[in-house]
C-alpha cells in the first residue's frame, strides 16, 4: 500500500499554502464528481466548489494545521483526512479554529479531493 | 411540536433531517458595505476627463492651481471610497474614479484686459467669449459621442467678488471652463478654476485624501480638544459649531468638505503606533448632533476605529438604515450603539432587529439591552465574524445514521467493550490525535493544568507532530481487540444527551458511494455514510466518576453495511482538545432562518416589546404567532411582564 500517511501530509500542505495564496488555484484538486459541504453549505463539481472558496467574504486568509491524521478507507486508494486548525482572515485579532475532512481518492496516479468538509468549530 | 424550531442538530426528534432546506440561498453576507459602491458610474466623469486634451497653453507649464483636473468637491460615495481603499491598500486609483462636481468656478485675471473700459468692466464680454468657446467645446465632445444636437451654453448666473466673477454652473461646463485656464482674452491671460471655500482643506494637489500642511495642526488641535482620557471618549458632536473650526473656516458641516472627515480619521490614526494602544486609547467616539443624513461622509471612523466599544449617532438626520449601509457588519466588539434622535426611529420601527445581526457584540442600543452578557460574548466571540453559519447538514437515509449516532455514544460512554463488539470488525481502523494548541472558549473558566493532556498525549496519532514509521502505524489501531485496548485506555467520558443538548452537538452526514464491502461480493464497494461530529464530553474521574474535566471532539466516522444487517465502522478519527463551547455552529440568530424575522417583527409591533423579549416570547409559543400575542396578553395581564421589555418611549 502507498504510504497513505505522507500522501496526505503532502496534500494538507499543498492544500493550506494554495488556499492561503490563492485559493482559485485549488480548482486542480477537486473533480466534477466533488463535493465541498462548506459550513453546511454544500457545493458539487470543481467550477462550483471554486467559486464557493473564491467567493468567501474575506481576502486575505492564513491556516496553521494543529493537527493531521489519516486513514486509508478504501481499497482503490481512498484516504480520509482529519485536519485541525488555526485560521486568521483579513484584519481580524482573532484565530478561528477549524476542522476539516477529506475524503481523497485515487485517479491514475494522483488524487483528488472526493469530499470535503469544513466547519469552525470555536473561537 | 413546532417544525420551526428544528434548526439545530438535534431537535426534540434527535435530529434536523429538514435543516438543509432551510439554508439562505447564496445571499452572501455583506460584509463590505463600500464594495457595492463600486457601481458609481465612471462613465458620467470619464465624460468631463477625456475631453480635457485640447487646450494645450494650459498644461505642463502651469504650476499654479489652474489645471482642469476638479478638486476639493467630492462626488461623496465613489470618490470616499476609493480614499478608503487607497489608504487600506495604497493602490486604488483615486484620479480614475475622480468625478467632475465643479459647480462654481472663479474666473480672474480680466480686470486689466482690453475690455475693462467697456461699462461694466468687460465682464459682459467675458462671459459672452466664454459662453462661446464652452459651447464649442461641449458641442464637439457631445458630438463625438453620437450626438447631434448642439449645446448651448449660457452662463447666467454669476457674481462679482473682488477681482474675480464667480460663475455658478452645471459641473460639465464648469469642467470645460476649467480647462481654459490660462488663455488669453482681449490682451490678458485669464485664470480660471474650481471656486472653493477658501479653508485649510482646499486640495491643491488633485488627490482628495490629502491635506494642507495647515490642516494638520487644526486637526491636532481639535482632537486634543475634543478627547477625554477618563472617558476614552473622542467627542466629535456638533462640529459644524466647533467655535475653533468655525474661526478657521473649516467646515461648513461635517460633511462639507467631504474630505474633512477622513483627513480627521487619518490624523488619529497617526496618533497611534499598534491597534492595541488604539483600543486601549478610545473606547467611545459621539458623532451626535452632526446633522448626518447618512454615514457615509463619515464612513472612515470604522476603518479608524473598529474595535469601537460605544458609539453615539444620536440627533442627526438619519432616516433609514440603508443610510447606514457603509457600516454594516463593522464594529464587530460594539457594545453600546445610540441613534436616538434619528427620522429612522419612526420610519423603521424593525430597526433594532437589523442593528442587532450587524453588530454581534451590541448590548444596548438607545439604552436599551438588546443581548444579555453571555449572549454578546458568545457572539463576539470571533467565530463568525467571516462566515455565515448555517444549520448542519445531515443527510441520512433511513435514521441509519441517526440510531448509530444515538446508540454509539451512548456505548461509548457506558459500555465500550460492548461497543466495539457491535460496531467494529477485523478492519475498521481508529485513530485519534489531540490538538493540545488551540485556544480554548473564554467564558470557560477551566484551568489548564501541567499534565493536562497525560491521558491522551502518548497515543496521539498527529502526523503533522509524528514523522516517525513505527509510531506513526503502531498508533493506528485495526480490528476489535486493538481498538477495545486502546479506547479503553482513554479516560471515561459522558457526552451530553443529544436530545435535550442538542445545541452542543454539530453532525454532519452524507453518503458516501463506495466504501469497502464486509462481505467481499463488490470489488468496486458499496454504499457508505461519512458523518463527521462536532461537540463535547466530560471526562470522569476513574474512581469516582464524577465530572472532571470539558472537552472539545471532533470525529469523523465512515460507515459501511454491516455482514449482519447493522452497520460498521470502516474508519473511525478523532481528534481531542481544549474544550470550546459550541457556539461555533449555533446558526446566525434571526438571520438563520428567514421566517423567523418577520415573526419577531410583528410581535414587537404588536406587543411593544423589544427584540430579545419578542423573541423569547416567540420561542416559547414554538413560534405561533397567535400563541406568543396570547401568551404576552396572559402574562401581561399578570404583571410578569418587566417594564425593561418594551420599547421605552
Amino acid at each position: 500500500m502507498a504510504d497513505f500517511q505522507g500522501i496526505a501530509q503532502q496534500f494538507v500542505e499543498f492544500y493550506y499554502k494554495t488556499f492561503d495564496e490563492n485559493r482559485a488555484s485549488l480548482q486542480s484538486l477537486y473533480r466534477e464528481q466533488s463535493m465541498l459541504t462548506f459550513e453546511s453549505a454544500p457545493s458539487q463539481g470543481a467550477v462550483a466548489i471554486t467559486e464557493k472558496l473564491v467567493g468567501l467574504p474575506f481576502q486575505k486568509v492564513q491556516h496553521k494545521v494543529n493537527t493531521l491524521d489519516a486513514q486509508p478507507t478504501s481499497e482503490d486508494g481512498g484516504i480520509m483526512v482529519m485536519v485541525t486548525g488555526q485560521l486568521l482572515v483579513d484584519e481580524e485579532q482573532n484565530v478561528m479554529n477549524f476542522c476539516q475532512t477529506f475524503q481523497l481518492k485515487r485517479d491514475g496516479g494522483s488524487y483528488f479531493v472526493f469530499n470535503d468538509v469544513f466547519r469552525l468549530v470555536y473561537g | 411540536m413546532a417544525p420551526a424550531v428544528s434548526k439545530r442538530v438535534a431537535s426534540s426528534d434527535g435530529f434536523a433531517r429538514g435543516a438543509a432546506h432551510k439554508r439562505r440561498s447564496g445571499v452572501r453576507t455583506d460584509r463590505d458595505g463600500d464594495l457595492m459602491m463600486d457601481a458609481t458610474p465612471r462613465n458620467q466623469n470619464n465624460k468631463i476627463g477625456k475631453g480635457r486634451g485640447k487646450p494645450t497653453t494650459n498644461t505642463s507649464t502651469t504650476t499654479t492651481n489652474g489645471t482642469a483636473k476638479p478638486r476639493n468637491n467630492i462626488h461623496a460615495k465613489s470618490t470616499q471610497n476609493a480614499i478608503i481603499r487607497h489608504l487600506t491598500s495604497g493602490n486604488a486609483n483615486i484620479k480614475q474614479a475622480q468625478p467632475s462636481n465643479i459647480k462654481s468656478v472663479k474666473v480672474s485675471g480680466w480686470k486689466n484686459s482690453k475690455a475693462s473700459t467697456n461699462e461694466d468692466g468687460g465682464v459682459h464680454s467675458l462671459l459672452t467669449f466664454l459662453e462661446k468657446k464652452v459651447t464649442t467645446n461641449l458641442t464637439k465632445k457631445s458630438i463625438s459621442n453620437g450626438n447631434r444636437k448642439p449645446v448651448q451654453v449660457s452662463l447666467k448666473k454669476y457674481h462679482i467678488d473682488g477681482d474675480a466673477v464667480i460663475i455658478s454652473t452645471t459641473p460639465d461646463v464648469g469642467a470645460s471652463l476649467c480647462v481654459m485656464n490660462k488663455w488669453v482674452w482681449a490682451g490678458v491671460n485669464l485664470q480660471i478654476e474650481p471656486a472653493q471655500q477658501s479653508n485649510a482643506f482646499s486640495d491643491k494637489n488633485g488627490g482628495d485624501q490629502e491635506m494642507q500642511a495647515d490642516a494638520r495642526p487644526i486637526l491636532t488641535d481639535l482632537i486634543s480638544r475634543r478627547y477625554n482620557a477618563d472617558l476614552k471618549l473622542l467627542d466629535l458632536s456638533g462640529l459644524a459649531s466647533d467655535p475653533q473650526l468655525k474661526a478657521n473656516g473649516v467646515l461648513t458641516s461635517i460633511a462639507q468638505p467631504a474630505n474633512f472627515f477622513p483627513a480627521l480619521m487619518k490624523v488619529c490614526d497617526e496618533q497611534f503606533k499598534t491597534a492595541q494602544e488604539k483600543r486601549d486609547t478610545v473606547f467611545s467616539v459621539t458623532l451626535a448632533n452632526n446633522d448626518l443624513r447618512s454615514v457615509s461622509p463619515v464612513t472612515t471612523l470604522a476603518q479608524t476605529f473598529p474595535d469601537l466599544k460605544n458609539l453615539d449617532l444620536s440627533n442627526n438626520k438619519i432616516p433609514t438604515l440603508s443610510s447606514m449601509i457603509n457600516w454594516k457588519h463593522k464594529f464587530r466588539a460594539l457594545d453600546q450603539l445610540l441613534l436616538n434622535g434619528n427620522p429612522l426611529e419612526q420610519q423603521d420601527p424593525a430597526f433594532y432587529i437589523q442593528i442587532r445581526n450587524w453588530y454581534p457584540a451590541l448590548r444596548t442600543l438607545n439604552n436599551q439591552q438588546i443581548r444579555t452578557d453571555q449572549e454578546a460574548l458568545q457572539s463576539s466571540h470571533g467565530v463568525k465574524k467571516a462566515l455565515p453559519v448555517r444549520g448542519p447538514m445531515f443527510h441520512d437515509e433511513g435514521d441509519i445514521a441517526k440510531n448509530f449516532i444515538i446508540s454509539f455514544f451512548a456505548g461509548y460512554d457506558t459500555d465500550r467493550a460492548a461497543l466495539v463488539n457491535m460496531y467494529y470488525d477485523t478492519e475498521s481502523i481508529f485513530s485519534f490525535s489531540l490538538n493540545n494548541r488551540g485556544i480554548s472558549d473564554p467564558l470557560s473558566r477551566q484551568k489548564m493544568e501541567k499534565q493536562e493532556w497525560d491521558a491522551y498525549i502518548r497515543k496521539s496519532r498527529n502526523l503533522k507532530a509524528l514523522s516517525h514509521l513505527p509510531a506513526r502505524v503502531n498508533r493506528q489501531y485495526t480490528g476489535p481487540a486493538k481498538i477495545l485496548e486502546i479506547i479503553s485506555s482513554l479516560p471515561k467520558t459522558r457526552h451530553p444527551d443529544l436530545g435535550n443538548s442538542g445545541q452542543k452537538w454539530c453532525i454532519e452526514c452524507q453518503s458516501l458511494p463506495s466504501v469497502p464491502d464486509a462481505t467481499r461480493q463488490h470489488p468496486g464497494g458499496v454504499g457508505g455514510l461519512i458523518i463527521d461530529i462536532h461537540g463535547e464530553f466530560e471526562e470522569l474521574d476513574e474512581r469516582a466518576g464524577n465530572a472532571e474535566k470539558s472537552r472539545s471532539f471532533d470525529r469523523n466516522f465512515v460507515l459501511g453495511p454491516g455482514v449482519n444487517g447493522g452497520v460498521r465502522i470502516v474508519s473511525d478519527t478523532l481528534t481531542i482538545r481544549a474544550y470550546g463551547g459550541f457556539a461555533a455552529w449555533k446558526p446566525d440568530e434571526l438571520e438563520s432562518n428567514g421566517q423567523q424575522e418577520p415573526l419577531i417583527t410583528e410581535v414587537c409591533r404588536r406587543t411593544g416589546m423589544i427584540v430579545s423579549f419578542s423573541k423569547q416570547c416567540l420561542e416559547e409559543s414554538g413560534w405561533n404567532l397567535e400563541e406568543a400575542i396570547q401568551r404576552f396578553e396572559g402574562a401581561k395581564a399578570a404583571g410578569l411582564i418587566p417594564a425593561e421589555a418594551f420599547v421605552q418611549a
